[in-house]
């Protein structure tokens, strides 16, 4: 919370957990996507709460153009984190969309058959859509900005939208598909090859989640929410409020829960929590404190947390899981440190 | 999709300090020309060859992003002008003091955000995130910077064809004037629609109790040839301070109707238009249908003809 010359305080803006399950992804690396989550979608939250604490704190008599320039970035940073949560989340689907369709996504150059009805009166056809959209990516390689499949909510109609930076988006219209075409989202496993990274991210699409914004966007509600702890009801907690829970000395209790295959491919851990194995609970539990609350981390926050923290809520402890894992807290900037045994 | 130019939204002859002249120049000009874009970019953008140079495609969707967003800008700018600035309704009052602190923080911010676009161009919006649920004074370089998935609810234009035929360099002066003309009944309506998750309201000022056409129906009919007698029924006073209407139209006085009713032909439908479409017009064309012909106002009158690039001729009395 930062607080105003009024006294109000502003809300700061969270890291939301990523949204697609990294390590499911076809042809585009674990590596690749975690780094643009934590260091660019991070940095853009991040410098937004800056920015609005500087809004905040800025004098009347401050010079036009500071306030200038404090407003733009503050618009492109909105724009960099409203349009990577949408990024992360419009990739991973696991099915094809709709009723006859199975397990498998629908390859590269295909276009689910309830997106083609959706979209067919404003593209023509689903193929035109498709041309359009991929060649307007193609028109951004070696450049920077996003293409987006948008709905005016104004003109209630579809188009295809080139944005060269955050800042430019169409007035009142919701992204329903979003692509990042800055080279931050391909270089490190694409190179200078964007027009595979563009045929790949079409791979990965995950249309369930398209359609599921469409239908919002159609009926003029808010994007859906893709976080994917939402989806459960064990106790968790998100990284600003185990920031502020280690800051105020709850004495919590931190344990890294990240399984052991993918602990040994890191050195690092959160600052202040300890490893412990997620499949042999049984061998470390008596070590923790029974009157302290424990937090308890995996990679991203999907599964291995929580199960953990299921157990150690059956074994009576006041535990929670992170929302987002450690990913999370490395793009809160959190702070870090060498695992003992990494040497 | 045609994008259709919208009917002007406020009265322009009802502003505080605000010339009915500057702000039909921006509708008929600048407006116009947006809507005139948007759609020769479509155009050029449907012929496009799938073999075209990427670059062109690239050029062709800034081009198109620009003027959509100058488009929709406009709309909500002249909506929201032709109140009295200083009576915000509760709600709004209420809205200001939950997101900002107080009416005089978030005044305090929005103004001195428009100060600080004098002399350079774009827009300052209170804007309503549909995703975060609130309200935040946000600035736009140009007519393509947007936050995403936002709805503007005041649109304040600093580009300097907004002001300078009326204020000069004097963008502070301005900047007052706009806040004076305010109308916080119009933004209330919207407050209300992006709370309650609805569209903004397109505060089309057309009387819909009666038959009318756009100009774009006007222009189609012309086209292909319908024997549509179109009359220019603006009041003597208005004229009499141009020298120029629609190309094809004749001068009625619409205080006179008696006078020349019986020089129209009965068989013939009849397009009636005033300056701006919202009563002469209408007045006209129901005592024209009170007597029996078939005669519809054309909505927006020869303002928005003109900012279709409607076609103009000498009034014949003008020389």
């Amino acid at each position: 919370m930062s607080m105003r010359p009024d006294g109000r305080t502003t809300m700061p803006q969270q890291i939301a957990p990523i949204a697609v399950r990294p390590s499911t992804l076809t042809g585009i690396s674990e590596w690749m996507i975690v780094s643009h989550y934590e260091n660019n979608y991070g940095n853009a939250v991040r410098t937004l709460n800056a920015v609005r604490r500087e809004l905040a704190a800025l004098d009347a008599g401050a010079p036009p153009y500071r306030l200038r320039g404090l407003k733009s970035d503050e618009l492109s940073l909105m724009g960099s984190v409203a349009l990577h949560e949408l990024y992360f989340g419009n990739l991973g689907g696991f099915r094809r969309a709709g009723p006859n369709s199975g397990l498998g996504r629908p390859d590269w150059h295909e276009v689910p058959d309830e997106l083609a009805a959706e979209i067919a009166t404003d593209f023509g056809s689903a193929s035109a859509w498709r041309r359009e959209f991929v060649g307007m990516a193609q028109s951004l390689a070696g450049g920077s900005g996003w293409v987006l499949l948008t709905y005016s909510r104004r003109q209630k109609r579809f188009w295809n939208q080139i944005a060269t930076d955050h800042t430019q988006a169409a007035v009142d219209a919701a992204p329903v598909l979003v692509l990042d075409m800055y080279e931050h989202a391909y270089q490190m496993d694409f190179d200078v090859n964007a027009t595979a990274y563009i045929d790949t991210f079409f791979r990965n699409i995950n249309w369930v989640a398209v359609l599921k914004r469409i239908e919002a966007a159609r009926n003029h509600l808010p994007p859906p929410t893709e976080d994917p702890s939402s989806t459960t009801d064990m106790p968790s907690l998100s990284v600003e409020e185990l920031t502020a829970q280690i800051a105020n000395g709850s004495g919590v209790q931190i344990v890294d829960a990240r399984q052991r295959d993918h602990m040994s491919r890191h050195v690092d851990l959160m600052a202040g929590a300890t490893w412990r194995d997620p499949d042999r609970v049984e061998e470390w539990i008596a070590q923790l404190m029974p009157d302290k609350p424990v937090a308890v981390y995996c990679a991203y926050g999907f599964d291995v947390g929580r199960n953990v923290t299921k157990t150690l809520i059956e074994r009576g402890f006041d535990a929670r899981f992170v929302r987002g894992g450690i990913a999370a807290w490395y793009a809160s900037g959190g702070a870090r440190a060498l695992r003992p045994t990494a040497g | 999709m045609q994008r259709e130019i919208a009917p002007i939204a406020v009265r322009p002859w009802t502003l505080n300090g605000i010339s009915e002249r500057m702000i039909v120049s921006h509708y008929e000009k600048n407006y116009g020309e947006s809507v005139r874009t948007l759609n020769a970019v479509r155009a050029e953008l449907a012929a496009l060859d799938a073999r075209a140079p990427a670059h062109r495609l690239r050029a062709l969707k800034r081009e198109e992003l620009i003027a959509a967003g100058s488009v929709t800008l406009h709309e909500l700018y002249f909506g929201n002008l032709g109140g009295q600035g200083n009576q915000i309704p509760d709600p709004a009052r209420a809205m200001l003091e939950e997101h900002f602190g107080s009416v005089g923080a978030w005044r305090r911010e929005f103004v001195g955000a428009a100060r600080s676009l004098a002399g350079g161009s774009g827009w300052v919006l209170l804007t309503y995130s549909r995703q975060d649920r609130r309200f935040w004074n946000q600035v736009a370089m140009d007519c393509s910077q947007a936050a995403v998935d936002a709805a503007p609810v005041l649109a304040l234009d600093m580009y300097e064809h907004a002001y300078h035929m009326d204020f000069g360099a004097n963008a502070t002066a301005y900047v007052d004037a706009f806040m004076r003309n305010v109308d916080w009944t119009a933004v209330s309506h919207r407050i209300d629609a992006v709370r309650g998750d609805r569209a903004l309201p397109l505060e089309d000022p057309s009387d819909t109790s009666l038959p009318s056409l756009s100009v774009e129906e006007l222009t189609a009919q012309l086209a292909k040839g319908d024997p549509v007698q179109v009359l220019d029924a603006r009041p003597r006073h208005h004229i009499s301070r141009t020298v120029d209407l629609m190309e094809g139209a004749i001068w009625r006085d619409p205080d006179r109707v008696d006078e020349w009713i019986g020089d129209l032909a009965p068989d013939r439908p009849v397009a009636v238009y005033c300056a701006y479409g919202f009563h002469v017009g209408c007045s006209v064309t129901k005592t024209l249908r009170e007597r029996g012909f078939d005669a519809r106002y054309i909505r927006g009158g020869v303002s928005a003809w003109y900012a279709t690039g409607g076609p103009r001729a000498l009034r014949p009395d003008a020389g």
